[in-house]
């Protein structure tokens, strides 16, 4: 769900993915540093004024496992028949 | 089912959450309509000349609006809900949506001008201009609300063609309308936001 979200955008901070998934600070920060771990998610720490920022995005190598995945999950129920969607070169969508 | 569209649709959506973008485009909508009823009362020679800078203005006023909502939602949004930076469109795709925008607007002016389409159907023109501009982002951020104003200014649009308030006063009408609803459904939806949330401490 992180990295999905992440491939919709640009970047995003750790409020806006919190609130997305729905996870708990602790949880999110877990989920969020092992993403880093694995050179999927580029996590950048900055202020904006006197506040923290923490804004997160995804890295080309996690721009590219995510593709990956959804092309192999995508054959995957299409191999069970129950696909009728159109197949999936996913580009990264604009804007 | 794929999620991705989904919730590509759900990030773009993010930026109308708190209504301050709606505000924004409403107050624009509002500003040129009534300056259009304005000066569609004063004499023909001011009217001239204010009718071929208003487009001018709008530039500026546009630019400016925009430093205002980024500064707002710096101050209301971000605290509250999070931050998105979005994705930029390629140069190409800006380009072609430019390009599609001068040329709907020499499409209309030739209308206007040289088709001299009759002045009673102004309405309707403007009015289904303004509903395919709003279907569109209504497609785009999958709200509702602004099929429902698409559905609501073609509507009117009709409605002003078959009334004595027809040609350009109808179709200035129509605008100002548009911009007052937008005003409306911005506040309210601003409101819904700020009772729903609160400034998150980090």
């Amino acid at each position: 769900m992180i990295v999905a979200l992440l491939y919709t955008v640009d970047s995003a901070d750790f409020l806006f993915l919190q609130r997305e998934t729905g996870l708990s600070k602790g949880n999110l920060s877990v989920h969020l540093a092992k993403l880093e771990q694995a050179g999927y998610v580029r996590i950048e720490k900055t202020y904006r004024g006197k506040s923290p920022l923490t804004l997160c995005s995804l890295t080309e190598t996690g721009k590219e496992a995510f593709q990956y995945y959804w092309c192999s999950l995508h054959h995957l129920v299409a191999a069970t028949g129950n696909s009728d969607e159109p197949p999936a070169i996913m580009p990264a969508p604009a804007g | 089912m794929n999620p991705v569209p989904d919730l590509s649709q759900r990030t773009r959506r993010y930026w109308m959450i708190d209504g301050l973008p709606e505000l924004l485009i409403g107050s624009i909508f509002l500003f040129t309509g009534s300056v259009q009823l304005i000066l569609l009362s004063a004499p023909a020679n001011i009217a001239d000349w204010t009718n071929l800078l208003l487009p001018l203005a709008l530039i500026p006023l546009i630019l400016l609006g925009r430093t205002i909502l980024h500064a707002l939602k710096i101050r209301i949004t971000y605290p509250r809900t999070g931050y998105v930076a979005y994705r930029q469109p390629p140069r190409w795709q800006r380009a072609l949506g430019g390009l599609v925008g001068i040329g709907v607007g020499i499409a209309l002016a030739n209308l206007t001008f040289n088709v001299q389409l009759a002045e009673a159907w102004m309405p309707v023109l403007m009015g289904a201009t303004l509903a395919a501009g709003l279907g569109y982002l209504g497609a785009y951020l999958g709200m509702r609300r602004f099929y429902a104003l698409a559905a609501f200014v073609t509507a009117l649009g009709i409605f002003m063609h078959w009334t004595p308030v027809n040609g350009f006063l109808g179709a200035s009408l129509v605008i100002a309308t548009a911009g007052a609803w937008m005003l409306i459904s911005g506040s309210v939806t601003l409101y819904r936001y700020l009772q729903h949330t609160s400034i998150e401490v980090s």
